[in-house]
């Protein structure tokens, strides 16, 4: 079997610590030039890197860092967390618990999960860290609360599986919110269960602050909720797109913080040097994964996988299965719009033939991206939010598994009950 | 030979400025752009593609190899603590040459396609006639920078063979003279 | 000969010694096989090209840019990532400025003529202009039926009732033409186009019927002309020189008989489909579509023409006989639609 050789590689590789990008790229060019001659491999080489970089969708990721940067750099991020501390901080893993509704009200605004992740990373890591929780279980919430921004409406994902499938998009957005909620909810009760069991995680709060107390350090967050409102207000009144929202949103964060004088030269330019650092690791990452994708494509192994389903004639539960753990494979492997892309085209007439909803399904398949995003050893949420946050990925795989586990127990609620993801559509497009 | 570090260091530096001017003129004709579409009903002409097609290729290319001096290109750390430090150390060598030769396959490939697009003068189509080639030729600019960069870790990591390494884990590849 | 193997390397022969003489050829675009030129084109004329091969041609087909995007699909061609390759000159406008013609307002009547037209262009005029140079063949070429403006602010029955709209689009000439209109012509990325214009950041595009049901439109659009001709898309199937060189006769002649059959067909299954959609959209959406009266058609025909000039003499002063080929897509255009 020629295909097993690049799967081997990559696992070898990216194993043994060659970075990641490298570790894709390089175990994709073997498999081509196995397949195809070198060639092929050329021929990839010379398109991929650029006609992956030129995508103005990819704005969003050098954008939304970029407006993380600065809110850190001029210590909004900081006197938001200090705020969600007081209010929050006697609960069990509290800002964890914040983190995950920042993570959710991020979603809202970015459609991407990759630029919410290492927002996420870049702001709240720190935070947390600062006020006492661990490493692993910080990386772990900021990884995860990335993945809601491919469920909550604005979704890249939702879109590409309409468009690729021709299912309403309007439907599909809108479908993304209980599932959305449900994640956000999931998460939250991870963490409650998570810190009653393992408190040393996450510091409590010793006395609950007064009232008082609580309102005064709301008067500190005031510049980071006017931000929020004007990136939330430009983007659902139509002025901006999700995808220019990142650069509108850093355009008024600076506005904000400078009117404040909270930004000098130094922290300014340190922002923007930190925010290519983010993004040259994250597209250096795509590039890789998209030669990969090449090779698996031309494989042609997923196709095979399929038609095998295909033509075995099991009962619709049985294929529906097989088809949910292809998902989490690929997701394993590869970058969650390389598999839409490649497998959609086999996958979705193979669904709808069998009775099952192109609603529900979408919402399966963005679920099983979500959980893609963060599983090793291709979790582009984790090595984001490691990279964005200085911190090894070992500690962020760590911090995730508790969080797969209750993600998996989402997958199969979603599965059983598909009123979650086609009710509020039905009920909004009539 | 440190001189020669040095020029190339300072080379990679602005290089890196250039990407950085970039992410603000992004950030800045985007929200523009937004604006003036919204108050104004005026787009600004050619603000999409100028973006898309030569600040995203700016940003992604010309900060790469910077991004592996600044040890940003993210990788797996679990496994390697339990490695003996030698058989690591060899396999970091091997790769970085592995990485020099693909960033350098890549950059020669899109050195032709910078070359077509310049040879036969071709431009975008729309209001302004942007140059296609001064959109490609960051692509060859940054992955040979990339590759220079890689070949002189893999050469000072040779050197530095025998010395101890104080930082395994995920830094483990690194460029002393910082 | 060297040509010959680097042909044959680059496709996958998964069979034993005993069919060794199996052609497998791989065939790529970046639309999604529910996409109508998909349905209509692509996948009938991928049927009969193994149906003619009497099992000695096998089709590997990339849809849905599994093997790149479509600004690429070219280089994908030229570099033998695949064989044979979706073309669309006006995504590569900048590579085959010439070829883009199609894109031009006022010259497709209807989707059979204008495929006959362009086909018999690509074939007879452009060839050696822009496609031997760039090592490829084309086996059919294609248009979609001209494009319409469609927007959910009011109707547009005057050139005058363009002023102030937002209107999204797709390529340089449209955004030539909308701008001279005063329209703020918006470039958004196809997946945000529903959003974007659900929203507000736009009020519409132009696009024939045919593309509705890819972006959805019939659930945010309100007004449509039915009878305008703003535009058209030209496509082309086109296969690497070098392999279809290595390809033996009998393997050219199938896909050769294939590729000149689809041209009608593609051109009426696109008339027939979009008399379909209208009909549908007419009892299920509150779109309104309308048809301009000939004198005001002819109002805009008159206002396109300097658009196409322009073009033209362009594509002169750069050496390129973009006059001559204009000309002759006009003539095309005439003959087969009489
Ligand atoms: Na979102
Ligand atoms: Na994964």
């Amino acid at each position: 079997m020629i295909v097993a050789i690049p799967l081997i590689l990559l696992l070898l590789f990216i194993a043994t610590g060659m970075p990641i990008a490298f570790s894709m790229a390089i175990s994709g060019a073997v498999g081509l030039i196995l397949i195809g001659g070198l060639d092929l491999f050329l021929g990839i080489a010379q398109t991929t890197p650029y006609e992956n970089a030129a995508v103005f969708l990819f704005t969003t990721i050098p954008m939304f860092i970029l407006m993380a940067e600065l809110m850190t750099a001029s210590n909004m991020t900081k006197d938001l967390f200090y705020a969600s501390n007081k209010w929050l901080g006697h609960l069990p893993g509290g800002l964890g618990i914040a983190t995950v509704l920042a993570g959710a009200g991020l979603g809202a605004i970015s459609g991407s999960s990759t630029a919410a992740a290492a927002t996420l990373a870049t702001s709240a890591v720190p935070e947390m860290k600062k006020y006492g929780y661990k490493t692993h279980f910080a990386m772990g919430v900021a990884s995860m609360s990335g993945t809601l921004a491919i469920m909550i409406p604005p979704s890249i994902v939702l879109i590409l599986y309409g468009i690729i499938t021709e299912t309403g998009v309007g439907g599909l957005l809108i479908a993304g919110i209980i599932p959305g909620i449900l994640t956000a909810l999931g998460y939250m009760v991870t963490i409650y269960f998570w810190v009653k069991r393992k408190p040393d995680v996450a510091p409590k709060l010793v006395e609950k602050p007064s009232i008082s107390e609580r309102f005064r350090s709301l008067k500190t967050v005031w510049p980071a909720l006017i931000l929020m409102t004007v990136v939330i207000g430009g983007i659902y009144s139509g002025i901006v797109t999700s995808t220019e929202a990142g650069a509108f949103g850093a355009f008024a964060t600076i506005v904000i913080a400078l009117s404040m004088r909270r930004l000098t030269f130094k922290n300014t330019q340190n922002a923007f040097q930190r925010t290519l650092k983010s993004t040259a690791m994250i597209m250096t990452i795509i590039i890789g994964a998209m030669i990969f994708g090449y090779f698996l494509t031309v494989s042609q192994v997923t196709q095979d996988v399929i038609h095998i389903i295909v033509d075995s004639g099991m009962s619709k539960w049985l294929v529906l299965t097989f088809v949910v753990i292809l998902y989490l494979i690929l997701g394993v492997f590869m970058d969650q719009v390389a598999i839409l892309i490649l497998t959609l085209p086999f996958t979705f007439p193979l669904m709808i033939s069998l009775g099952f909803n192109p609603i529900w399904f979408g919402i399966i398949v963005t679920k099983t991206a979500e959980i893609g995003l963060v599983t090793p050893p291709v979790g582009m949420n984790v090595f984001v939010a490691s990279g964005a946050a200085g911190v090894s990925t070992s500690e962020g795989f760590r911090g995730v598994t508790r969080f797969v586990i209750a993600d998996l127990i989402i997958l199969l609620i979603l599965i059983l009950f598909p009123f979650l993801s086609t009710w509020l559509p039905g009920m909004m497009m009539n | 030979m440190k001189k020669v570090i040095d020029v190339f260091d300072k080379i990679d530096s602005f290089l890196f400025f250039i990407a950085q001017i970039a992410v603000l003129i992004m950030m800045l004709l985007t929200t523009a752009d937004a604006v003036m579409r919204y108050i104004f009903s005026k787009s600004i002409t050619g603000a999409y593609f100028f973006t898309e097609k030569y600040l995203m290729v700016i940003v992604v290319f010309l900060s790469m190899s910077y991004v592996m001096k600044m040890k940003g290109h993210i990788r797996i750390d679990l496994f390697i603590q339990y490695l003996p430090k030698r058989l690591v150390k060899v396999m970091d060598i091997i790769y970085t040459l592995l990485a020099a030769v693909l960033m350098f396959v890549i950059a020669y490939q899109a050195m032709f396609m910078t070359e077509e697009a310049f040879v036969n003068h071709y431009v975008a189509t729309g209001l302004i006639p942007w140059p296609i080639w001064l959109s490609w030729i960051w692509v060859p600019i940054g992955a040979y920078m990339f590759t220079l960069r890689l070949l002189l870790i893999a050469f000072q990591s040779l050197l530095n063979f025998n010395t101890t390494d104080e930082n395994n884990g995920q830094n483990h590849i690194s460029v002393k003279n910082e | 000969n060297a040509e010959k193997t680097q042909g044959n390397n680059n496709t996958k022969n998964t069979n034993g010694a005993n069919n060794d003489a199996q052609v497998i050829i791989k065939i790529a675009d970046n639309l999604p096989k529910t996409h109508l030129i998909s349905t209509l084109g692509t996948l009938p004329w991928i049927d009969r090209i193994e149906e003619l091969g009497k099992g000695k041609i096998k089709v590997e087909y990339y849809p849905a840019e599994q093997l790149g995007k479509a600004s690429s699909l070219l280089d994908i061609v030229k570099n033998k990532v695949a064989d044979i390759a979706l073309i669309g000159p006006q995504w590569i406008g900048d590579v085959m400025p010439l070829s883009s013609v199609s894109g031009n307002p006022g010259l497709v009547k209807d989707a059979v003529s204008g495929s006959r037209a362009f086909n018999k262009l690509v074939q007879e005029d452009l060839y050696e202009l822009e496609f031997k140079p760039n090592k490829i063949k084309p086996l059919w070429a294609a248009t979609t039926n001209p494009y319409q403006i469609v927007n959910s602010k009011h109707p547009v029955e005057a050139i005058k009732d363009f002023k102030g709209l937002k209107i999204r689009t797709a390529d340089g000439l449209q955004e030539k033409i909308m701008h001279s209109w005063g329209v703020t012509a918006v470039t958004i990325p196809g997946p945000e186009m529903y959003t974007a214009w659900d929203r507000g950041t736009v009020d519409g595009t132009l696009l024939s019927l045919f593309s509705w049901p890819a972006y959805q439109l019939d659930s945010i659009a309100k007004y449509a002309t039915v009878n305008a001709s703003l535009s058209a898309f030209g496509l082309t199937f086109s296969v690497n020189e070098q392999v279809w060189n290595s390809w033996p006769k009998d393997v050219q002649d199938a896909v050769w008989l294939a590729s000149q059959e689809i041209v009608d067909k593609f051109g009426n299954g696109v008339v027939e489909h979009e008399n379909e959609l209208m009909k549908e959209y007419v009892e299920t959406s509150h779109v309104e579509f309308y048809t301009l009266p000939e004198d005001e058609l002819q109002e805009w025909n008159n206002e396109l023409q300097p658009f196409n000039k322009k073009w033209a003499e362009d594509l002169d002063a750069k050496g390129s006989p973009g006059t001559k080929i204009l000309e002759k897509f006009k003539q095309y255009n005439e003959e087969f639609s009489n």
